[in-house]
């Protein structure tokens, strides 16, 4: 096992927590020094931001194709006015434009810190909302008993030498699919749970605690209570409760802008954080869809308010951060019989970061005609998800494992769409 | 992880080496491995607590004692035959869960879905299906597919959105949604109804109580292990409500019976044919019949004959059906037609998981016949509560639920969710497995596999290494597994006999794997309630569980949970045990009550020796006694609380998890103040949350 002595948290995390008054005088003399990068410490790694839109979001009207005809005829009260129009998309190309929700986006799209990948999905046509996150988590369309997630075997497969218990990171009560597995995952909704909970007596029994945790054991108990005390100790000290965005960052107030701010201070404080899982629902709308404004439009709009109070939170740090969106699939491009739409087949991701070859859409794009849908009802997949899951773990991560991230699947160079240099 | 695996067990054979040697001159050697390994065998205590231990959920006071009185042998000879033990104790506490006892059909009818109930009600209060899908809107994941893409009648007609949804149903605002909820739960009250998560509550309490409670500590742990071998997941569409059945026909009466029986009774169960999917699985015959019959109505092609049948077959007068056809004409513009077929999920779990294990000789295409030869096994109306909420609710029949019934040629009263073979849907052609030729046609295609499965020496092997990880280690010895192998082999797949030949032998008792493995957090939540004596009705002890990781059928993969310590014990895990143990000493779970009376003493050295002898009969590391001595001198309070601190601490709430957890337990959980001797509880807590107890 690889992971270490937790303590070693670097000075640069102190400092973004403006912790200095209460940090002990020697971290202080570090934090000073170091108020740079640091090849010491958790200071700097790649991080991965994944994020599940669960219940399926509906990919044409969240990235507009209002070049195609047919996105109109097939959407008689759903569709988003073209650009220019009242309540319009937000131009991207010509040809696909953002639901007007996703307006935060544009200046990352501009800057091109925002790439889009169009016609992704699962080679599997499961309609089943359980099936498909389960086989878009595990990343293996079609194998239910694979017993762990593609994220832990991100992990699993490329050993850190000093790794610490904040590698991966849910904000969820529970591991979700994709974290799954050995490599340790620490699961929370909020950064405050993470510590001895005793009422009145809490410093006297983490105390003890600590005392009686202090020795590494020989077996598979090993270092895991020193570092869950190290773990704990540190968050402690970073008091998260007091944490301040920066950049003008505003984070809407709502339980994913909550999960995205706390993921941004676990990056900020240095904790060595690489893998870190939000989800979001309410997508699935069956019923009064909306166009501009309506049920969707609102939860767009949580959606890309938080991503964008992240990015630009993140500031200069998103040289290091990937945030990568995915549900699980696509919906009918027509609409119902209830001004909704339903289960479908090939849908749209974004992938935010300043390495991001951005301002522009990936993907083979076959078109909306009828014999270009899938089952001639659905958005064709062109590209499968698990290339861009791929070309995230291998160019952003450094992940040269693909073969055992990606069990049964061999995806390479060759089938990257190149949205990362 | 496999080099820790082999670093660990290197060291264990070289101090085993070292204690045969020289038992009493390893000084300064680790005192947890000195305490495993010093002595060539364990004394008499050590193996009852060994058994007591591994057999059941650890001893509760006083059973050291009682076990001993008897005679290890007997008592383990007892435990194998779990149904000569009375048991009145743990029968008194889960007396009152009415799930328990019901049929799946009467599950659905006590615990329909909000959705169900109101369709049953819309007509009358002049509700269109729109309205009622609008219901439900907010934070729809997995947990709420229900009623979508598995919407399939038990025939393997995939059902039409605009079946569930009515026509441009107008928006509804909050408000019309507020009184919409609130007539749901009238009428909810009115009918002496409850929701669906009661449902996994209920059942989860009984574990949980049965665990603690039960003489048949041998039983409970076997229904533990193969609820996770059998894995399902409550939160799969309609699995909550088979679950009641599954724990009560399927697991237990199988738990220390033959495999073969418990094999059979899986398959058959609606909660392994729903979750595995192979209740829709059905021959593609079967679809081209289907489908021609279909086309035929959506384009109106039907001869007179064609038209009686049809009337006939859905139930429908002649302006019904001219009805129905335009119907489905629409329908055809509106969406292709789902495919539906073969499902090889079940027929893959089975060989992989259930049998064989991964490497156990199957071959891709064994898969798919295997599935051929399942075709047809289903479930009567699997969303039953739809048919139930109208007839509980208005006295009538769901008109579809009875179409779809006669369609499949099922008397009258064939009860929801029960299991069906559907001969039409089943694949009639020859089929090979795993070499042999499957022929005896129909249901018996299916037993028939099953017999091979079991008759094969890699499932005698999958299921001794697993029996033996379990009881044994968590790397047991090729030796052991073939012993074991052999027993399961030999006696026909008799559990029984299988696990005598695990409990008898050498290795199960050789110091080496004394206190080696590390409780699951299910066996940890069960062992300390036991060891401090508390009372609990299983009720709020749901919600630790599940941040422990491990909710009951709460894992979404069929794997279940791994067995190895090593995926389970991580740095979030290990806090969450401590805060349990913490907070079951202080009293601070709803539900649970623990008196610790018997440690108060005159002085904290007595508090804790009293403690030590009675939470871990002495068999303490001196490292955890020496930094439990240094602790105890520490102040409880600290002079200055940071007020903040505090706060923060005492809002932290008990969110819970999925499956059992999240649909189960959707409240948080809040808990209570801590309360009793602090200088008890505080010793208590730390004990139980202490690498020691954590081990088995």
């Amino acid at each position: 096992m690889d992971r270490r002595y937790f303590l070693k948290a670097s000075g640069i995390g102190l400092a973004s927590f403006g912790l200095m008054s209460v940090a002990p005088t020697f971290l202080h003399q570090f934090a000073s020094a170091a108020a740079l990068p640091t090849s010491d410490g958790y200071g700097k790694k790649k991080v991965l931001i994944t994020i599940f839109q669960r219940g399926a979001v509906d990919g044409l009207n969240m990235v507009v194709p209002y070049g195609a005809s047919e996105y109109y005829d097939y959407r008689s009260s759903i569709a988003i006015p073209k650009p220019n129009q009242t309540d319009g998309a937000v131009d991207l190309d010509g040809y696909f434009g953002l639901h007007p929700s996703l307006k935060p986006f544009e200046s990352f799209w501009k800057n091109k810190q925002l790439a889009i990948v169009h016609s992704v999905g699962s080679p599997d046509n499961t309609r089943s909302h359980f099936d498909a996150q389960d086989y878009m988590e595990s990343a293996t369309p079609g194998v239910k008993s694979t017993k762990d997630g593609w994220l832990n075997r991100v992990l699993q497969t490329k050993i850190e030498k000093d790794a610490s218990p904040f590698r991966a990171v849910a904000l969820n009560p529970q591991v979700p699919r994709s974290l799954m597995g050995r490599a340790p995952t620490i699961a929370m909704s909020n950064l405050a749970d993470f510590a001895i909970n005793a009422g009145a007596y809490t410093n006297s029994v983490q105390g003890g605690f600590e005392g009686i945790w202090q020795q590494k054991a020989n077996d598979s108990l090993g270092d895991t209570g020193k570092e869950t005390f190290e773990a704990v100790n540190f968050l402690k000290k970073a008091n998260p409760a007091q944490y301040k965005a920066a950049n003008g960052a505003q984070y809407p107030n709502s339980q994913f802008g909550r999960s995205l701010l706390q993921i941004a201070q676990l990056i900020k404080a240095g904790v060595g954080l690489e893998v870190a899982f939000a989800e979001i629902g309410g997508w699935d709308t069956h019923v009064n869809e909306g166009s501009s404004r309506g049920q969707l439009a609102n939860i767009l709009r949580d959606f890309s308010q938080s991503i964008a109070a992240l990015a630009t939170d993140l500031g200069k740090q998103m040289d290091e951060v990937i945030i990568l969106t995915m549900s699980e699939f696509g919906r009918t491009a027509r609409q119902n019989g209830t001004g909704g739409t339903d289960h479908g087949h090939g849908n749209a991701m974004f992938v935010f970061g300043n390495s991001v070859k951005g301002g522009k859409v990936y993907g083979d794009w076959k078109g909306l005609k009828s014999d270009q849908l899938n089952d001639e009802r659905d958005l064709a997949v062109t590209t499968d998800f698990r290339d861009v899951f791929g070309e995230v773990s291998y160019k952003h991560l450094g992940n040269k494992n693909l073969d055992k991230v990606f069990p049964g699947y061999s995806t390479n160079a060759g089938k990257f769409k190149g949205f990362l240099s | 992880m496999t080099d820790r695996f082999s670093y660990i067990y290197k060291i264990t054979v070289i101090f085993t080496l070292l204690a045969l040697l020289a038992p009493v001159s390893a000084i300064g050697v680790n005192a947890q491995t000195m305490q495993k390994t010093s002595a060539k065998y364990l004394t008499e205590d050590q193996k009852i607590l060994h058994v007591l231990n591994r057999l059941g959920f650890g001893a509760r006071p006083g059973d050291v004692a009682r076990v001993k009185a008897m005679g290890l042998n007997k008592y383990i000879e007892q435990q194998l035959n779990p149904f000569s033990i009375s048991d009145t104790l743990a029968e008194a506490k889960v007396k009152n869960l009415d799930i328990l006892t019901m049929s799946n059909e009467e599950v659905f009818a006590k615990y329909p879905t909000p959705k169900a109930v109101l369709q049953a009600v819309a007509k009358e209060n002049g509700l269109t299906k729109g309205d009622v899908a609008q219901l439900k809107t907010k934070n729809k994941n997995n947990a709420d597919e229900m009623n979508k893409n598995d919407a399939m009648t038990a025939d393997g007609k995939a059902m039409m959105p605009d079946e569930k949804n009515a026509a441009n149903a107008a928006p509804i605002n909050d408000e019309e949604k507020q009184k919409l909820q609130q007539q749901v739960a009238e009428i909810y009250k009115q009918n002496d109804l409850g929701r669906p998560p009661q449902i996994t509550q209920q059942l989860n309490a009984s574990r949980i109580m049965r665990a603690v409670y039960s003489e048949r500590q041998l039983q409970e742990q076997m229904v533990d292990f193969w609820s996770n071998h059998f894995n399902v997941y409550a939160d799969k569409a309609a699995v909550r409500w088979f679950l009641p059945e599954y724990d009560r026909d399927v697991i237990r009466p199988n738990a220390l019976g033959n495999f073969k029986d418990l094999l059979l009774a899986t398959a058959k169960s609606p909660a392994m044919l729903f979750y595995l999917d192979n209740f829709q699985s059905v021959s593609p015959n079967m679809q081209a019949n289907n489908a021609n019959r279909n086309r035929q109505m959506q384009n109106g092609q039907l001869n007179p004959q064609q038209r009686e049948r049809a009337k006939e077959r859905l139930g429908l007068n002649d302006t019904e059906l001219d009805a129905r056809m335009k119907q489905m004409q629409q329908r055809q513009n509106q969406a292709k037609k789902q495919t539906r077929g073969i499902n090889e999920n079940y027929a893959r779990e089975l060989m992989e998981l259930h049998t064989l294990g991964v490497d156990g000789g199957y071959t891709q295409k064994d898969v798919q016949e295997v599935a051929r030869c399942f075709t047809g096994w289903t479930i009567v109306d699997p969303r039953g509560y739809r048919r139930m909420a109208a007839s509980v609710i208005n006295g009538t029949e769901n008109k579809r639920a009875m179409r779809q019934a006669k369609a499949l040629g099922l008397p009258e009263d064939a009860e929801s969710g029960t299991f069906y073979f559907n001969e039409r849907a089943h694949d009639t052609g020859e089929k090979i497995v795993l070499g042999q030729k499957i022929n005896e046609g129909g249901i018996k295609d299916g037993l028939k596999v099953l017999d091979i499965l079991v008759n094969n020496p890699a499932t005698a092997k999958f299921i001794a290494r697993k029996l033996a990880v379990k009881f044994v280690s968590d790397n047991p010895s090729d030796p052991l597994i073939t012993r074991v192998a052999d027993a399961f082999h030999n006696s026909k797949g008799d559990i029984k006999t299988t696990l005598r030949a695990l409990f008898t032998d050498k290795e199960f008792y050789a110091p080496e794997n004394y206190r080696a493995k590390i409780k699951t957090p299910f066996e940890l939540v069960i062992s300390a309630i036991r060891t401090v004596g508390a009372d609990t009705n299983g009720g709020q002890i749901q919600a630790l569980l599940a941040k422990m990781g491990e909710p009951l059928y709460g894992y979404i993969a069929p794997t279940g949970y791994p067995d190895m310590a090593e995926d389970w014990v991580n740095t979030g895990a290990l806090l969450e045990r401590m805060n349990f143990a913490v907070a079951l000493a202080s009293n601070r779970i709803r539900g649970t009550k623990v008196n610790l009376s018997q440690y108060q003493a005159a002085n904290k050295q007595e508090i804790l020796n009293k403690s030590i002898a009675g939470l871990l009969d002495n068999e303490i590391s001196p490292n955890t006694k020496a930094m439990l001595l240094k602790q105890i001198d520490q102040p409880l309070i600290e002079p200055k609380l940071d007020d903040t601190d505090e706060a923060m601490m005492e809002s932290t709430s008990m969110q819970t998890g999925q499956g059992g957890g999240k649909r189960g337990l959707g409240r948080q959980a809040q808990l209570l103040p801590p309360s009793g001797d602090a200088e008890v509880f505080k010793v208590v807590g730390l004990i139980l949350g202490s690498p020691d107890f954590q081990r088995q």
